[in-house]
């Protein structure tokens, strides 16, 4: 059918420039070299399991992802309903935030350089602060913390708009007829504003998490290759197996990221369907 | 709405975290009419930053010479952003909008299967995808070309995933309609569809020009000659190497999108609350 033949060019590609590189790398993650025929199984991901760098990654990515999504998800939020509270301010916030998304890595880091780097305006009193060496903060256990905050202002802004745009469709009648009830400003956020929220939160997970593969720009502008370990992550040990050319371990850490991906659609399935049965009920 | 005290506090709060939100960028574009001797005055002498001036001495336009005229690494990289985005978004538009036609209006058995699938890819991290294309592109020899670049920016499940929204969106009945008066395929969708849809197409084109405009971690990995690498690569680097008109550079860097949002923006305002919805 011609539906079929508008579809070709589109699924083509995907099949040409998606599907076979995965399928070549789920099969090569499991031979002994990028172009061998040695089955050898389960090794590879065996030996990659105990590389020290490995687990370094493995671990400071998932701290990494534990305390910022939860502060991706809320934070946010608030400033979503503070803005929608104030009508002076909702005007502006669709601009404002679609600007501070707009900003490149390159011109937030050097702004973040002239507060935080060897010369930056915040360095030395922080330094005081967390008894550390006097020098880039970069270098400092408070990389995290920094790298954290800069995830968040530059990817916050995403999770606004779409947390707006879902209290923007809430009804005003809603919240009138409840402040007739005698209903308070905690209580019209709870039973009215949070349940029609329900199904914005998946959405927002998700693209906190399709965002959060993007700050390794941010990392690397921060350590390059080879970073202060607290924010040493997988993508660092991604681009630094590529650079040494273990090609084998880049298969296995993509077919590892792929099981992690699929996992995370199908958790984001099961929450949106759990969402649209709350709704309906 | 009542002038209360806490309207007053909520306001101030807000204002606040914009002022917040927008300080980098308001220092970005303050520091790109500094000249370097300014510069290197108040901030690049080697100690401490005292305190961010946003006022210039002298005024200057120069990191913008700098950058539009003088500056050929600049400019060059500058030439390589305008030909990948412009070239992927048109190669992105023909492959995507008919597919996303084809997925919403044409009856076909595979529809939720191939949903399903472009969505399982789009959760994907872009490195479990890119490492594979990468190691493709070594195979069969396209590593560096441009060609590499623009092939897999222009395959992405989002824009289909996103235009499938806006198309379901159309109403059946000018479909019927347009049905009805003998009009084929082709022109249902380029005549009726399309227009209706247009909120949705617009979105989808900003947001994909946007994202290949910063497009880092693909050039980075398929290019190897930095005279092909796009400006999005290459800002940091200049920027360290030109720290005098560095914030010039970064202005002149985000004018294209910004441009396009102030033309176009507005029409996606309403786009977006639409699609998140779904």
């Amino acid at each position: 059918m011609i539906g079929m033949l508008l579809l070709a060019p589109y699924l083509i590609g995907v099949a040409i420039l998606i599907l076979y590189p995965l399928s070549q790398t789920v099969i090569h993650s499991f031979t002994d070299t990028i172009d061998g025929e040695q089955f050898v199984g389960i090794q590879n991901f065996l030996s990659m399991k105990d590389s020290r760098a490995f687990q370094s990654a493995v671990s400071n990515s998932a701290i990494f992802y534990l305390i910022s999504l939860p502060l991706m998800v809320v934070l946010p939020l608030i400033g979503a309903v503070l803005y929608t509270q104030n009508r002076w301010l909702d005007g502006m916030f669709h601009h404002t935030v679609f600007l501070s998304i707009l900003l490149p890595t390159a011109a937030l880091m050097q702004f973040a350089d002239l507060l935080f780097s060897e010369i930056g305006m915040f360095t030395e009193s922080l330094c005081a602060l967390f008894d550390l060496p006097i020098g880039s903060l970069y270098d400092t256990p408070l990389a995290r913390p920094l790298l954290i905050l800069l995830f968040l202002f530059k990817y916050g802004g995403y999770n606004a708009l779409v947390y707006y745009a879902a209290i923007r469709q809430i009804p005003e009648e809603r919240y009138e007829s409840a402040k007739m009830d005698g209903a308070g400003k905690l209580a019209c956020f709870r039973y009215i504003t949070l349940p029609a929220l329900r199904p914005a939160f998946p959405t927002v997970l998700l693209l906190s998490v399709l965002n959060s593969y993007k700050v390794y720009r941010e990392a690397f502008q921060i350590g390059g290759t080879y970073p202060h370990d607290s924010i040493y992550l997988i993508q660092h040990y991604i681009h630094n197996n590529f650079l040494n050319m273990n090609y084998t371990r880049l298969c296995c850490i993509s077919v590892l990221l792929l099981c992690v991906g699929i996992g995370a659609a199908i958790i984001c399935g099961i929450l949106y369907r759990a969402g649209e049965r709350a709704n309906e009920a | 709405m009542k002038h209360n005290v806490s309207s007053v506090v909520t306001g101030t709060v807000g204002l606040l975290i914009l002022l917040v939100l927008l300080f980098p960028l308001i220092c970005t574009a303050a520091l790109s009419v500094f000249s370097s001797v300014d510069l290197g005055f108040y901030y690049f002498h080697g100690n401490t930053v005292d305190s961010i001036k946003l006022i210039p001495d002298n005024f200057t336009l120069a990191q913008y010479a700098q950058a539009l005229l003088y500056n050929t690494d600049y400019t060059r990289a500058f030439t390589n952003s305008v030909l990948y985005t412009t070239l992927t978004v048109l190669l992105a538009a023909i492959t995507a909008l008919p597919a996303a036609y084809a997925l919403v209006f044409c009856r076909l058995r595979s529809r939720k299967i191939i949903l399903v699938l472009l969505f399982a890819i789009m959760v994907l991290p872009i490195q479990a995808v890119e490492i594979p294309q990468w190691l493709m592109m070594r195979k069969w020899g396209l590593l560096g070309s441009d060609a590499s670049i623009i092939l897999t920016g222009v395959i992405e499940p989002f824009d289909v995933l996103l235009l499938t929204i806006f198309f379901s969106a159309v109403p059946r009945e000018t479909l019927e309609a347009a049905a009805v008066d003998g009009a084929g395929i082709l022109r249902t969708m380029v005549r009726i569809v399309f227009p209706q849809a247009m909120h949705g197409i617009v979105l989808m084109f900003l947001l994909k020009f946007i994202q290949i405009w910063n497009m880092t971690e693909q050039p980075v990995l398929f290019l190897d000659d930095t005279t092909h690498q796009p400006l999005s690569v290459m800002l940091s680097a200049l920027c360290e190497a030109n720290t005098a008109s560095a914030f010039g550079f970064s202005m002149v860097f985000l004018l294209p999108p910004l441009l396009l949002y102030g033309m176009f923006g507005d029409r996606t305002q309403h786009a977006i609350p639409y699609s998140i919805q779904k």
